[in-house]
């Protein structure tokens, strides 16, 4: 019975290991309760003069698509821009909110940089953002056919984020769709 | 010094874990309360537990975000409306989830963050109990022949034994969980290198005053001057130390006294090192000088090489350091360097970037050249690239250059690898582009399979 002792020490260990790996974690990570969910209502007038306007009933039944927050005053939407433009070239289908932004300030942003999106909203005051339970300037979601998110990335997109979450979710869901 | 230890910190830590309960709000709100005084009361206590979630550990009431000032204004807007506290919870938690809450709410899944302590604190106090009691009955059950002084020290040594073990374990847990935490430094623990060197730099400050004033007192006190622009070399500021430096060699020319070239040699290294290694027209001035004086010295001639080849004339830079070398030993401590910089300028010359007439010649010989030795050339261009990439891989825009080639050449896969290193490298608002152009690249390799 003399290995008894071991017992508590052992217990030590795995607890040990437990607050290792749990202090090693990305505190910075921030849960998202949106996925899983309808879109929210929303009706945001148009960026562009002439073009319809953005709202939720866009997003039902239209097919897998994403949904991007950006601003002309937001850094990292420049670094994840080109990102943007080579996922239209590749037929995937990009809706955009201006947040908090002036008409004229998004216009010349995507005038410089190149216009990725369909359709794109003016959320001035910033609520549209809040009803989709974002934090900050760029997040994009993916919305799949019936309007459900079923991603929301937070910070600029990398090229690892679009092929291990994005691609597979809209790709593959289209084709499982078809399959269907 | 205190604040800094380990030590303070352990006890800080120690001394929250038992005191943390009240919440302080240090920043108000600087936005409009609303007009009606138990509203705005309401108001304020839902804002103090909800989270920012871009700062994390502060509440929207605290913070100065962007979004908490949006949020604040949410939550007047609700109370105004008449919704209470757990509506304005709802609202927010369909957005942002339970974690919008700085107290998590009770839920089957957050079970254990409550009750998780008492939980594990009553296993162990059952565990003690259990073993306590265990050893006791045996000490209570000796054999019936045993003599009755005997008996007394067996119940004696069983309840020793036990409660010694115990203690012993708690006490060595308690140590070791310190121990490792204090080791791994988290969450930003002061650590043992941190805490020397504050001491380290404290010293040197009062080293430094006294020094100061003592020059200021004797400005011919060339033993001082010496010190003052060393010592202030070393603290790395080298515009003090230039400047002393200077009046080292003023006042020890004006004193006949023999001390030769090196305070102004190190006048030079300073004003480069201030420059973050360029040689500015007054590091120049400086070395001329040293040169006029000792026209061997191989310090002033390896900064005026470096000068002509940061004002782009590799020609007149190659030809100083060729000269330098000829004259060094092959185990004077400068030849790495001088080997370097020479390699560097010669590589660099039958490459790409070789400047004026060279290149424009280089362009000529390529068009006359037959399609095979066209080919041959390019090859061997890109074999240098890659081989420069190889031992300085942090230049991203030489990898994206190698990609740009590798495409015109038909390699897409090489492209691609290259195109990876780039994006490794590149800082992050070029990331974005180069990212796109592996994506467009990979797309149309796909498409050609």
């Amino acid at each position: 019975m003399r290995y008894r002792f071991f017992i508590p020490l052992a217990i030590f260990a795995i607890a040990a290991i437990a607050f290792y790996m749990g202090l090693s974690l990305n505190p910075n990570q921030i849960p998202s309760a949106k996925v899983g969910k309808p879109v929210p209502e929303f009706n945001t007038p148009a960026l562009y003069g002439g073009e319809a306007d953005f709202s939720s009933s866009n997003l039902r039944g239209s097919g897998y698509q994403l949904v991007n927050i950006f601003a002309s005053w937001c850094v990292p939407c420049r670094e994840e821009h080109p990102i943007l433009m080579a996922l239209k070239q590749r037929g995937v289908v990009i809706n955009g909110f201006n947040y908090k932004d002036t008409p004229e300030k998004g216009r010349q942003f995507l005038e410089s940089l190149g216009n990725p999106y369909d359709l794109i909203g003016q959320d001035q005051n910033g609520r549209v953002a809040i009803d989709w339970g974002t934090s900050g300037v760029p997040e994009t979601f993916v919305v799949n056919n019936k309007g459900e998110i079923i991603f929301q990335h937070i910070g600029p997109l990398t090229r690892a984020v679009v092929a291990a979450e994005i691609l597979p979710r809209i790709e593959g869901g289209i084709e499982s769709d078809a399959d269907e | 010094m205190l604040m800094n230890s380990p030590k303070y910190m352990i006890i800080c830590f120690v001394a929250l874990l038992f005191f943390s309960t009240g919440q302080t709000s240090l920043a108000q709100a600087v936005d409009a309360p609303l007009a009606d005084a138990t509203e705005e009361a309401l108001a304020r206590e839902i804002m103090t537990g909800i989270r920012c979630l871009v700062c994390q550990n502060q509440s929207i009431e605290d913070s100065d975000a962007d979004l908490a000032v949006d949020l604040r204004q949410i939550v007047r807007e609700q109370v105004t409306a008449g919704k209470n506290k757990e509506d304005i919870h709802v609202f927010l938690i369909e957005r942002y989830g339970d974690w919008i809450l700085l107290d998590p709410p009770f839920k089957l899944r957050t079970f254990l963050l409550w009750f998780g302590p008492f939980v594990f604190l009553s296993i162990g106090g059952f565990a003690v109990y259990v073993s306590y009691r265990k050893k006791t009955n045996v000490a209570d059950e000796p054999p019936e022949n045993l003599p009755e002084n005997l008996e007394a020290k067996v119940v004696k040594s069983g309840h020793g034994i036990s409660a010694f073990h115990i203690a012993l374990l708690v006490v060595g847990l308690l140590g070791l969980t310190i121990f490792l935490y204090a080791s791994l430094g988290k969450p930003n623990l002061a650590t043992k290198e941190n805490a020397l060197q504050t001491d380290v730099n404290a010293e040197l400050d009062d080293i430094y005053g006294e020094l100061e004033a003592f020059v200021k007192d004797n400005p011919d006190n060339l033993e001082a001057l010496g010190r003052f622009a060393d010592l202030n070399m070393t603290m790395g500021r080298y515009g003090v130390a230039a400047n002393t430096y200077g009046a080292l060699y003023s006042a020890q020319t004006e004193a006949g006294a023999e001390g030769g070239i090196l305070p102004l040699v190190l006048q030079g290294e300073a004003l480069v090192r201030q420059a973050q290694g360029a040689v500015t027209p007054a590091a120049r001035l400086v070395f001329i000088n040293v040169v006029a004086d000792e026209p061997t010295h191989p310090a002033a001639r390896y900064y005026l090489g470096l000068w002509f080849l940061q004002n782009q004339e590799p020609d007149r830079a190659l030809n100083i350091w060729q000269l330098l070398k000829a004259d060094s030993q092959e185990t004077a401590p400068w030849m790495p360097m001088l080997n370097f910089q020479i390699s560097q300028i010669e590589n660099n010359s039958r490459t790409v970037t070789g400047g004026g007439v060279r290149s424009v010649q280089a362009i000529e010989d390529v068009a006359n050249m037959s399609a095979e030795d066209q080919q041959e050339f390019i090859d061997s261009m890109v074999e240098r690239l890659r081989a420069r990439l190889e031992t300085t891989p942090n230049d991203y825009a030489g990898w994206w250059r190698l990609a740009r080639v590798e495409v015109q050449r038909g390699n897409l896969e090489a492209a691609l690898l290259a195109l990876e290193q780039a994006e490794i490298y590149a800082p992050p608002i070029k990331k974005g582009e180069i990212s796109a152009e592996y994506m467009r690249l990979e797309q149309q390799l796909e498409n050609e399979r």
